[in-house]
């Protein structure tokens, strides 16, 4: 099964393309018109952070220095016919201006030893033989702080600042934390937080992380959480657990939401038709996969439908009238819907969404969750306990919104066992 | 019990110390070679208490706990001409809910830095582009020194999420994902890039799964033009073709591409962002991220009207089931205005701002179309060292032919920062009001919620404390009132014995008290903490 892997084809390609992307590229007439009359700024880094695209203010980390110091570094466009003979940059908003700038070709570079806490605002010039300046506004305005904290432990402190938000349901708070650049619809995502805070009315939400590691200006965090909720549909109390990764992005100081992977815990009651996790393939789920694969005596299997008004139930393989005791399954269309209900009228009732996974992929439920509804997507498979204690497990084949009808397929298992391979 | 922690407890803080000692002092020792050991031992021990008729309802572990994460950090600190470091995260708890394994590796990495580029082992952020790696990695990465511009890497591990994992059958592993991955990146003058990544993937089932099994080929292309401070343009191209091993079912095969060009431009008082991405119905990225089967486009626009008042002009729209295979196809568009009114009122710090913002849903079934308005006003001031907000929201979601809802979100916070003597005080306040009316039934669902609470730092030589209280009420037609109320005290002393360490306390008191009495439960939790910095 696993890919056979070629280095030698790997390797033929990465020199052929490298050999391919030799040209020269130059600034070409899709740079917004500026004068070649003076010499012009056209890039600046600090710490590796490209300033055209920061925030008006935002920090740097441990993780930024280079041996200890900032490494200013600029990139500019002489006038024609004059090169650029000095350069002078301060980093304290023209107060005072380093000695130490180091002019190489078409770029200047400054290196100096940042004071934590200290605010920094940029200025810088270069004058070419014909004593012409840039322009100032070469430069973006903008202020920044170093910090001695690693990005990583900033990670965690922000991973569970979004959590307090989304815990105190604190919409505006945490939509403002995330990323202008987030991987997905973003308007999706703040519909689908409004949609949580209206399926969901106290939260109580604690979250450990597990594993933050950091590329760049992006941090990839993996965490447990544990999550309970009052539901604004019937008052239960709902739980959730289990582990997931977001991606974070530094912006103007602080990690921002950027993207999200299965399960979801935040904008999990987003519509069928969105999807804001934006993850890849998962490798493992919330249900495990323990024995052979054929199915074990005593399983069923088959194919259904349910309907706004028709519900169905497991043990005798019927649709009936949505109402506990009736059926295990329905689905609402209304509201923000379509979503899956488990009916409860006995001790259970449960249905947790495993993802975008087939059938035949789920040998056995090791973790089933406390939620009662969950949103219906096309194709994704979802655990089922009923309310008689047994275990089912469906996929979405079809929705017909049009028609508000879903229909799946699945398996039962009536002895009560959560194996079914 | 005891035993557990005290040996999590001794352990890790005693091989820190003495790694300590023995890079500080000891002749010949880490510190000769020019290494520095820095990390931090957090050991937590609580007592989670839940009472009431309701209790299963909590997802508490019952009982007395205790958590230690040890991080350590070896790096080469001198002068040398090749650096590195080596980093390790352990975890013991014998609280499930927070880790399924009493004890466990949570990271180890080695990175290596020298004049032939840079190589890590062990832990690292796979991140090459978001359609071809985006992926925490196991194993081997190695990055070349850049020659002409040209960089090249190489990557080859497991796409794992749990060390454990790899020596022993995880609680929900169903699958090994190997990975395999090269970059070749070309950087240019004014941030201009091309890149080419390659990356294959294979899953392997572990013993007696039968999930799904991917065999993964993608290439990926990505490009970013010259660029400055006025206008950059960006994009990236990945074309995926998969197999899928599907143990019960037939096999199938995928190829799809995924396609996303970004702009950001500013040409005298007009700044505006766009971005538009197409990603085929059987486009599959095993460790990238991507939303199948879409497309999607947003542009957002500023403009100076006059000084300091912004024009925002957004609109965002997207459509899936490209192909036509899927059941229904929805077309949504998104627009979205308002004004930002910086330093209102000739007010330095008064910040307002108003948006509407319109969503709708078409559903190619006709009957499901959707329609949600929403309007925002936000203001925001500051008086001295008192810092208040007030936003409201009106939401009207309506489906047509079905039912309408009107929603009025309130919210009101104001926080403070003041200095008395040594002591710093940070009061905070907030208030919010969330009526959900449905039209159709002529119901409401109400949620109130008042939060409060101080934090104080040097209330006395090395001690500060927190307080804060919530509560909040929840009305809902047809079903349980519910009414929260918690109760959150913490502190935090900095021990005179070792620099560096603290010493932390914490309560925590929650009531959920519904009109139904069996389901009420309440949570108390008491926790103290050492933390010990190297």
């Amino acid at each position: 099964m696993s890919a056979g892997f070629n280095f030698g084809k790997v390797l033929v390609v990465s020199l052929l393309t490298a050999a391919a992307l030799q040209p020269k590229a130059e600034a070409g007439w899709w740079i917004f018109g500026k004068s070649s009359g003076r010499p012009e700024i056209m890039k600046v880094f600090v710490g590796g952070v490209d300033l055209s695209g920061a925030e008006n203010k935002f920090a740097l980390f441990r993780e930024n220095l280079q041996d200890g110091n900032l490494v200013v570094k600029a990139f500019f466009r002489p006038a024609s016919k004059a090169p650029v003979a000095q350069a002078r940059v301060s980093v304290d908003g023209g107060t005072t201006w380093q000695e130490k700038v180091t002019l190489d070709g078409d770029s200047l570079t400054l290196s100096f030893t940042p004071q934590e806490g200290k605010s920094y605002e940029l200025r810088m010039t270069v004058t070419d033989t014909k004593g012409q300046e840039n322009d100032p506004g070469d430069v973006p305005r903008v202020q920044f702080s170093y910090s001695r904290e690693s990005a990583e432990s900033v990670a965690k402190r922000d991973l569970l600042e979004l959590a307090k938000l989304y815990a105190v349901r604190d919409l505006r708070g945490f939509v403002s934390r995330i990323a202008a650049d987030y991987r997905g619809d973003r308007s999706s995502l703040e519909d689908a937080l409004a949609g949580d805070f209206k399926t969901y009315r106290q939260i109580d939400m604690a979250v450990t992380p597990q594993l933050v590691l950091i590329s760049g200006p992006e941090a990839k965090i993996r965490f447990r959480y544990n999550m309970s909720a009052v539901s604004a549909a019937d008052g239960s109390v709902k739980n959730a657990s289990g582990e997931t990764e977001l991606t974070l992005r530094s912006e103007n100081g602080s990690f921002k939401l950027a993207g999200m992977q299965y399960p979801l815990i935040f904008g999990s009651t987003a519509r069928s038709d969105e999807n804001p996790a934006a993850g890849g393939v998962p490798v493992d789920t919330n249900s495990g996969s323990t024995l052979s694969g054929a199915l074990l005596p005593g399983v069923v299997t088959g194919n259904a439908d349910v309907t706004q008004t028709s519900g169905f139930r497991f043990g005798t393989r019927s649709n009936a009238a949505p109402a506990p005791g009736s059926v295990d399954v329905g689905v609402n269309f209304g509201g923000l819907g379509p979503y899956l209900l488990a009916y409860s009228g006995g001790s259970f009732g449960y249905i947790l969404n495993l993802g975008y996974m087939d059938l035949s992929s789920v040998s056995a439920i090791t973790d089933i969750g406390h939620m009662s509804e969950s949103q219906a997507v096309n194709g994704n498979t979802y655990a089922v306990l009923t309310e008689s204690g047994k275990y089912a497990v469906m996929q979405i084949t079809a929705i017909n919104t049009g028609a508000s009808t879903i229909s799946f397929r699945y398996m039962y298992q009536p002895s009560g066992s959560p194996r079914f391979r | 019990m005891t035993k557990e922690i005290l040996c999590a407890f001794y352990v890790s803080t005693l091989a820190c110390a003495q790694l300590h000692a023995g890079a500080k002092n000891a002749p010949g020792s880490l510190s000769g070679q020019g290494a520095a050991l820095s990390g931090r031992n957090r050991f937590s021990v609580y007592d989670n208490n839940v009472s009431g008729a309701g209790a299963d309802s909590s997802f508490l572990t019952r009982g007395l706990q205790y958590q230690n994460d040890l991080s350590l950090t070896l790096d080469s600190a001198g002068n040398t001409n090749a650096r590195w470091a080596l980093a390790l995260d352990a975890r013991f708890t014998d609280d499930r809910r927070m880790d399924s394994k009493e004890a466990s590796l949570q990271r180890i990495s080695y990175d290596r830095w020298s004049r032939g580029g840079q190589i890590s082992v062990g832990d690292f952020y796979g991140n090459f582009t978001q359609y071809s790696l985006n992926q925490n990695i196991k194993g081997l990465r190695w990055t070349g020194q850049k020659i002409a511009d040209v960089e090249v890497t190489v990557i080859g591990g497991m796409a794992k999420n749990r060390w454990d994992e790899l020596w022993e059958r995880g609680e929900f592993e169903s699958l090994n994902r190997g990975v395999e991955a090269a970059r070749v990146r070309w950087t240019g003058p004014m941030a201009s890039e091309i890149g080419a990544q390659l990356v294959f993937t294979g899953d392997r089932r572990t013993a007696g799964s039968a999930a799904d099994a991917y065999s993964q080929r993608l290439f990926g292309f990505s490009w970013a033009l010259p660029s400055n401070s006025d206008l950059s343009i960006s994009g990236e191209s990945a074309w995926s073709g998969a197999g899928i091993d599907r143990q019960a079912a037939e096999d199938s095969s995928k190829w799809g591409g995924a396609h996303k060009i970004s702009a950001r431009a500013k040409l005298g008082r007009w700044r505006s962002a766009a971005e538009y991405e197409n990603v085929t119905t059987d486009f599959i990225t095993t460790i990238g991220a991507a939303s199948s089967d879409l497309r999607r486009w947003l542009a957002r626009n500023q403009i100076r009207v006059a000084a300091g008042i912004d024009a925002l002009i957004n609109a965002s729209g997207y459509r899936n089931n490209l192909n036509g295979r899927g059941q229904d196809t929805v077309r949504t568009f998104s627009p979205e205005g308002g004004l930002r009114w910086s330093a209102a009122f000739n007010r330095p710090t008064l910040n307002l701002e108003a948006k509407i913002r319109q969503r709708r849903s078409i559903h190619s079934g006709g009957t499901a179309e959707q329609r949600n308005l929403s309007g925002v006003l936000s203001l925001s001031d500051q008086w001295g060292p008192l810092n208040g907000s007030l936003d409201y929201e009106h939401r009207n979601e309506a489906r047509v032919g079905q039912q309408r809802n009107f929603r009025d979100l309130l919210g009101f916070g104001l926080s403070g920062f003041y200095r008395v003597q040594e002591i710093t005080l940070r009061p905070f306040v907030k208030w919010d009001l969330d009526n959900d009316h449905n039209e159709t039934a002529s119901t409401d669902n109400a949620a109130a919620q008042a939060y409060f609470g101080l934090a104080a730092e040097n209330i006395a030589p090395r001690l500060s404390a927190s307080v804060s209280r919530r509560r909040s009420f929840m009305r809902q037609a047809g079903g349980d009132d519910v009414i929260n109320k918690l109760w959150d005290l913490r502190c935090n002393y900095r021990v005179p014995w070792r620099e560096g360490d603290s010493l932390e306390a914490g309560f925590k008191d929650n009531l959920n008290d519904f009109s139904t009495g069996s389901k009420n439960y309440r949570e108390t939790v008491w926790e103290v903490v050492y933390v010990s910095r190297l």
